[in-house]
């Protein structure tokens, strides 16, 4: 089985090549150009120098693989994006499969993280892998091709950022409270899960379609931490209240208290007419949340905390048949060397 | 040739070649933005690139057929691939049009000692001589507070990860950028060395990696002379390994460091031998400088306008950094395809 990786030069591309190839399959990175390409051609891996975009360089690089992979992500292009897949879709062979990353962002929920205010406000990124779901979908069905989008939940693994984003703060040597709920689902996904899901979509047995992908079963932050973060002192504190997602009501109140207790001409001249009493309980209450605010300051000098914190368990349909994470993650030879810092 | 014949008082005419991304990120909006200047026209061998931005600009519009058949200004800006730079350079040096070239400045030591026969009234981008950071440390290292510099640490890079870059992008073509990552990032970090210290720099041990016609790695131990005795100095750029971005002088019992991009991450001092947090403090950025590549390339064109009608050129232009051409055409001379890992 032949695997071609359409933008194998993306952190997911770059690792998925490295995990398949570590693990006995065939692959075939696909990159637009020799500089995004170093890094897998350093590595021994026959990349082919191929812009998908075009319908004469996705014939050449596509024609003899059994699965192929879209991680290309032209930047909120609609047509381009469009394109790579349609090509992906009619250069393949009939019996390939094409498995498409999408992300959970495209359910275009913000408990699920997307940028959004509702469905009409969406961000380009939401919208425009929406709307390449349906070209995949459109496509597989055109071209009677085994046809998958895969929603990836949060991608974690070797080569990945989202790892440096959940980790890296506590691993600084400074105290951590960690602003998640541990028993909370995590949505994230394993570059190993993501192997898997890719072969269980060749399987066959599951039929075309868009698929959420987390690890099996969800992982908990607690899960997650656990894992990663062996070598760190943390403590989970729970959620925060709109930890970067703060209410608009906690907002309007936070920018009335303010408006109120500041100290401007006008909120001078209304308090000289206040009785006594009251004026001693706004000078006292201004006293306490100066307190309040300063330890507050100090206190969150130690909360760690990213958005993914306060998402909600996506919803599926999730991908069928894949195997549990847990036993991915021993049994698969992960090339963790390959990734690690040098200097 | 030292001639100039542009204007001699400020603000000056600048025509802009090259209306792509770095055009229209950096020179066409800074040039519209000082008072030291004003935008002439835009050039390219696009017509309809050059006539979007020029239009925004509310210049004229040039469709690049003969580098000698520009419109007439007082200083034109060259943000085209250094490959195809020369026949700019002979023929705006010609016309006595100072020329604000992109970096690299030029492929090797040879067409940069060309240039700069042919003009002196000549400079080169290297913004990042104008980040506060870099004018920290130059302090720091001519201030001698913290004792003897032990050595300097040059890296930037990563592996290589989405380019958003075609197939047919002149970064592909070593005949068009002059090369690979050392050319195209190094140039960057030798030029923040030359800005911190004046010394000559010579090349110890070089090696290199290539990948399908590209150099994708580069690793080099230079020595700079200083009058404390020589410093040694590793560089190292990398598509294919994840390394650190960093700037580092490291001192007998202290390291003072930042990235040597992004212009406002801040400078940080660490204290050696000692893993606690608190022993590491970050130095607030000097008001005077630069915090992000757009304002240093602004105080880089005020500078370089002031020098153009100064009349008082430099054998080396203003500030081309020859050091960091010869540096880097030493590398690419003496490296060899090895692996650097390890």
């Amino acid at each position: 089985m032949k695997l071609g990786i359409v933008g194998a030069n993306s952190q997911v591309g770059t690792e998925l090549c490295c995990l398949f190839r570590a693990n006995g399959y065939d692959v075939v990175p696909i990159v637009r150009n020799e500089r995004g390409g170093a890094f897998l051609s350093h590595q021994g891996f026959d990349v082919r120098f191929a812009d998908i975009h075009r319908p004469d360089a996705a014939r050449e690089a596509l024609v003899d693989v059994d699965v192929a992979c879209v991680a290309a992500y032209a930047a909120h292009d609609r047509t381009v994006n469009k394109q790579i897949v349609d090509n992906t879709f009619e250069y393949t062979p009939n019996d390939a499969t094409v498995v498409y990353f999408s992300s959970i962002a495209a359910l275009g929920d913000r408990r699920y993280g997307a940028r959004t205010f509702g469905p009409l406000t969406a961000n380009q990124y939401t919208r425009v892998k929406r709307y390449i779901e349906g070209v995949v979908a459109d496509a597989a069905s055109r071209t009677e091709t085994a046809g998958y989008a895969l929603r990836l939940g949060h991608v974690v693994g070797c080569n990945q950022d989202m790892n440096v984003r959940f980790l890296g703060p506590i691993e600084d040597g400074h105290k951590s409270n960690v602003a998640a709920d541990p028993d909370a689902p995590s949505n994230v996904v394993h570059t190993v899960a993501l192997c898997d899901g890719i072969l269980t979509c060749h399987e066959d047995t599951v039929e075309s379609g868009t698929y959420t992908l987390v690890d099996t079963p969800q992982w908990t932050w607690a899960d997650v931490f656990s894992y990663y973060a062996t070598d760190c002192e943390y403590t989970f504190v729970g959620r925060q209240a709109g930890s970067g997602d703060r209410s608009l009501r906690d907002r309007l109140g936070q920018r009335a208290w303010q408006a109120a207790k500041s100290h401007s001409d006008l909120g001078n001249v209304v308090r000289q007419y206040f009785p006594e009493s009251v004026d001693t309980k706004i000078d006292l209450k201004n006293k306490l949340v100066a307190v309040e605010e300063e330890l507050g300051e100090y206190e969150s000098r130690f909360v760690h905390t990213v958005r993914m914190f306060d998402y909600e368990p996506v919803p599926g349909p999730h991908l069928p048949g894949t195997t549990e994470t847990r036993s991915l993650l021993a049994s698969w030879d992960i090339p963790e060397d390959l990734f690690e810092p040098n200097g | 040739m030292d001639s100039y014949a542009g204007s001699t008082t400020l603000p000056l005419d600048v025509g802009l070649v090259g209306a792509g991304n770095i055009g229209q990120m950096f020179h066409a909006p800074v040039i519209a933005s000082i008072d030291e200047a004003s935008l002439a026209y835009v050039a390219d061998v696009d017509g309809d690139r050059a006539a979007a931005l020029a239009d925004f600009y509310d210049c004229e519009a040039v469709v690049v057929d003969d580098e000698t058949d520009l419109p007439d200004s007082d200083v034109t800006a060259l943000a085209i691939p250094v490959g195809v730079r020369a026949p700019y350079v002979d023929a705006l040096a010609e016309r006595g049009i100072a020329v604000f070239a992109e970096k690299p400045f030029a492929v090797n030591t040879e067409e940069h000692r060309s240039f700069l026969d042919r003009t002196r009234y000549v400079t080169c981008n290297y913004m990042r001589r104008y980040y506060s950071k870099t004018r920290q440390l130059e302090a720091i290292w001519a201030s001698g507070g913290f004792g003897e510099l032990e050595r300097v640490e040059l890296s930037a890079g990563g592996i290589a990860g989405a380019t958003n870059r075609g197939p047919d992008h002149y970064q592909m073509d070593p005949a068009l950028s002059g090369g690979g990552i050392l050319i195209e990032v190094g140039c960057h970090l030798l030029s923040q060395l030359t800005q911190v210290f004046d010394g000559d720099i010579a090349v110890d041990e070089a090696d290199i990696v290539v990948e399908n016609g590209l150099d994708v790695a580069a690793r080099a131990r230079l020595t700079v002379s200083t009058g404390d005795g020589p410093v040694p100095v590793d560089v190292h750029v990398s598509l294919i390994e994840s390394i650190p971005s960093r700037f580092a002088l490291e001192f007998e019992d202290t390291t003072v460091s930042s990235t040597p991009a992004g212009g406002d991450n801040p400078l940080s001092i660490t204290l050696s031998g000692d893993d606690r947090p608190s022993s590491s403090f970050t130095v607030d950025h000097d008001p005077e400088w630069a915090t992000s590549a757009r304002q240093g390339t602004a105080l880089l064109w005020r500078d370089f306008l002031e020098y153009v009608v100064s009349g008082e050129p430099d054998p080396n232009g203003f500030r081309t950094e020859p050091r960091v051409t010869d540096v880097i055409t030493q590398i690419y001379e003496r490296g060899t395809d090895a692996v650097i890992r390890g």
